[in-house]
């Protein structure tokens, strides 16, 4: 996976539920802060994880 | 470093995931800070400044947060990635079954390699800091190499 500052709103899609564009916004923009030691791949795990547990998928 | 609080749920959630993060003793405290530490060196979690301290490493802020977020539950994650459930599962074997003392011995040399010290230099900090009988020695070289190979194959 590339660096956070190259992650792409694809990249996220293909991991979000039934692959849902709609999403991709508000995980992208979970995904924003940068930090150097860390994994873009992480970030947005992070990201999905919270749009879950906060319902947003359900909405 | 002020985190937000989402990405402290994730990182309990990963904790809680690799059966760690209870905080009622020094024990549990002590394994949960050396499971996160291993897992940001397996990429499996979000990253924590660690310095040395008695037991190892250890990050201040990972203790403030995770007592700050101690009452609120959290949710069971599967992660969505295949990569992640790799990388997951291979810290999950690497960690299981390992003492708390192996644990710390294990992160505190890791610590001091990635600080820069060349190896022969980290082998006498290590002696000192920690006082490994030759068993420990040989045990904590063989699993830095084991780590060191499981991620370059991730």
């Amino acid at each position: 996976m590339p660096r956070l500052q190259k992650v792409k709103k694809k990249d996220i899609q293909k991991l979000l539920p039934d692959n849902d564009l709609k999403y991709a916004d508000e995980v992208f923009m979970l995904t924003r802060k940068k930090t150097p030691e860390s994994d873009s791949l992480v970030r947005i795990e992070s990201a999905i994880y919270n749009c879950e547990r906060s319902g947003f998928f359900k909405r | 470093m002020v985190r937000p609080l989402h990405e402290v749920f994730f990182v309990r959630a990963v904790l809680k995931k690799l059966g760690v993060g209870k905080l009622s003793t020094f024990n549990y405290r002590l394994k949960t800070q050396k499971v996160q530490y291993l897992a940001q060196v397996f990429k499996v979690s979000l990253p924590y400044t660690f310095s040395l301290y008695v037991h190892g490493p250890y990050s201040p802020d990972l203790t403030k947060d995770l007592f700050a977020t101690e009452n609120t539950p959290i949710s069971a994650y599967d992660f969505a990635s295949e990569l992640m459930t790799e990388r997951f599962e291979r810290l999950e074997q690497f960690t299981s079954g390992k003492t708390n003392r192996e644990l710390e011995l294990i992160a505190t040399y890791h610590w001091l390699l990635s600080a820069g010290f060349a190896e022969n230099t980290s082998v006498e900090k290590f002696k000192e800091l920690k006082d490994p009988n030759e068993k420990e020695l040989t045990f904590t070289k063989e699993a830095i190499q084991e780590m060191q190979k499981i991620i370059t194959e991730l």
